[in-house]
């Protein structure tokens, strides 16, 4: 439950961000004193190497991460139920074409493949994060629901099923795979938590979202050259992604014990 | 190899884009060096000389760095090694005994104390545990240099035991931060996995026999909750390799990840195709070692008879 308040709250705050955020996030103060500024009072984060205020970055920076976990988890999960279930309904050969492809494309390191794809895509929007990480995170759901569905698709309800007469689609779709959707939902949650430090590393490495739009990453970016003396570029946004991800892992660990009693205590 | 070569000539520029792009340069110079390099040629015929070079072993030439791609993996695949061996064993090493050590206190306030902790440590950014390292470890608390293999000035001038104490000095850092990411995801999945067994039938039996709890646990359930660990082990390469791009481009380690990212910067392709085909064979690798290891462990295996299904993995990436 704790967990859950958590991700309300981040979520909470980064609706309402522009409204609470003290300053432009964009905006660059006192431009004729261009330079870093540790915490204070006016400016609790400290400010960035541009004289923006880093608080209100971080602030506006958890809608991009937050918009970019949540889509493209729905997008890769998706992807990943329609070709699992075609694969474990279909069965014999046209699964194991499917699988094997799958087993090949998992054996490529996700982040060197991001990063190659992103760094030739030249500009990148919050939308092309969304298709490019969506697009490569499918491949384990699919794993997962195609086991799913290969356990259930015996079972006498779905032969009950196709007896009355269901095409293969409605049993698949209307049948079979409604049962089968507790764990993919588990996976999801967990999804989230690893979208949000992937896309918080892409961003970090410069191929993510772009400046001036705050995004977790690059916030952090900006100090990455000078860390030792903007220890604040570092520190805050980091502990937004801790808290973030942390809360979002103990709401998926919850899930995963009440959807699956025998294994309770994974909790 | 196939998905990198459309991928990349899917994308608009070319390792020029940067040098001729330049409205002060004429169009000849840009087709004479394009025509050079093999640029101009149709997309299909550069797809068979791409093949064919790599079948070959042939990787490319870096047009960034003026040397053949072959050269340049060279010295960076054993820092990605040395680096990557040393963080396997003791995240694995270090992820198994606290696994252990959860379950067999299973629901105890120290159960419940390392299970917070590991959530942590699983839940953080690894770049940023990298600046954090960094910040503790050389700059507030100068114990350990920031970056790099071996110190750029000294290092030629030192005898072999100090030049050897200089690289272990070095790899402390970027390992330890590799390990506490690591490790926290194994020692989640190894306890998860005991508990699994820790009900079953034969454990039942061994406890009736009288046999203490450790005895039960290190003896008998450890083998039996083995094989999913050592299969999480081949499952999580891939991530593992992935998080160390991040931990080496933060510490300035010269490996395949670091190397990765900037000759994404400089639109280097054959380097780039170079790492992600060599980041595939070393994933290709380890994931047969773990069948194979797991096949040892657990006999069931061989045959495919497998009593149980492996539990959800817990990956990174």
């Amino acid at each position: 439950m704790a967990g859950l308040a958590v991700v309300v709250a981040v979520v909470v705050v980064a609706l309402v961000a522009p409204l609470i955020a003290p300053y432009d996030a964009v905006a660059q103060l006192g431009i004729d004193t261009l330079k870093s500024r540790p915490p204070s009072l006016a400016h609790p984060f400290g400010t960035d190497p541009l004289s923006r205020d880093v608080l209100s970055r971080v602030l506006l920076g958890s809608r991009v991460s937050l918009a970019v976990a949540a889509l493209s988890v729905l997008t890769a999960t998706t992807l990943g139920t329609v070709y699992g279930a075609v694969a474990g309904y279909a069965g014999g050969r046209v699964d194991d074409l499917l699988m094997r492809g799958v087993d090949a494309a998992l054996s490529i390191p996700r982040v060197l493949l991001l990063i190659t794809v992103l760094a030739l895509w030249g500009h990148v929007s919050a939308a092309v994060l969304i298709v490019v990480i969506g697009c490569t995170g499918w491949l384990s759901v699919s794993r997962l629901v195609r086991s799913e569905v290969l356990g259930l698709r015996s079972r006498d309800w779905v032969t009950a099923a196709r007896a009355l007469g269901a095409t293969p689609a409605r049993t698949l779709f209307r049948h079979i795979l409604p049962n089968a959707l507790s764990p993919v939902i588990v996976s999801a949650t967990l999804g989230v938590a690893n979208v949000i430090l992937l896309e918080a590393g892409l961003s970090f490495l410069g191929l993510g979202v772009q400046p001036p739009e705050p995004s977790w990453g690059n916030v952090m970016q900006d100090g990455a050259d000078q860390i030792r003396a903007l220890w604040w570029m570092s520190v805050f946004p980091g502990l937004a992604i801790l808290i973030t991800v942390m809360a979002v892992n103990v709401v998926g660990d919850g899930l995963r014990a009440a959807a699956d009693p025998r294994r309770r205590h994974v909790a | 190899m196939t998905a990198t070569f459309a991928l990349i000539h899917l994308a608009p520029g070319d390792p020029f884009a940067g040098a001729l792009d330049d409205p002060r340069v004429t169009q000849a110079v840009r087709d004479h060096w394009r025509h050079v390099y093999g640029f101009d040629r149709s997309l299909p015929d550069q797809y068979v000389r791409f093949v064919a070079g790599i079948a070959r072993g042939e990787l490319g030439y870096s047009i960034a760095r003026q040397e053949p791609v072959r050269t340049v993996l060279a010295r960076a695949i054993p820092n990605t090694l040395v680096l990557m061996g040393i963080a396997l064993l003791l995240s694995f090493g270090l992820g198994i005994a606290i696994g252990v050590v959860q379950a067999m206190r299973h629901g105890s306030l120290t159960d419940r104390a390392i299970g917070a902790i590991t959530l942590a440590g699983y839940s953080l950014p690894d770049f940023w545990l990298a600046q954090l390292a960094i910040l503790a470890f050389a700059v507030w608390l100068p114990l350990f240099p920031a970056g790099g293999v071996v110190d750029p000035v000294m290092h030629p001038y030192l005898g072999p035991l100090a030049a050897a104490l200089d690289r272990a000095r070095h790899v402390v850092l970027p390992a330890l931060t590799l390990t506490v990411l690591s490790a926290a995801a194994v020692a989640r999945y190894q306890r998860s996995a005991l508990l699994d067994v820790a009900h079953d039938d034969y454990l039942r039996t061994a406890r009736a026999k009288g046999l203490s709890e450790r005895q039960v646990m290190l003896r008998h359930a450890l083998r039996n909750a083995a094989a999913p660990v050592i299969t999480l082990f081949g499952l999580a390469l891939p991530g593992f390799l992935g998080g160390q791009v991040f931990i080496e481009k933060v510490f300035a380690w010269p490996g395949l990840g670091a190397l990765a990212v900037d000759a994404v910067a400089t639109r280097d392709y054959a380097v780039v195709v170079a790492v992600a085909i060599v980041g595939s064979v070393l994933v290709a690798i380890g994931s047969l070692l773990a069948d194979v290891l797991a096949a040892l462990v657990d006999p069931r295996r061989r045959t495919g008879a497998i009593a149980r299904p492996l539990p959800p993995v817990p990956l990174r990436v």
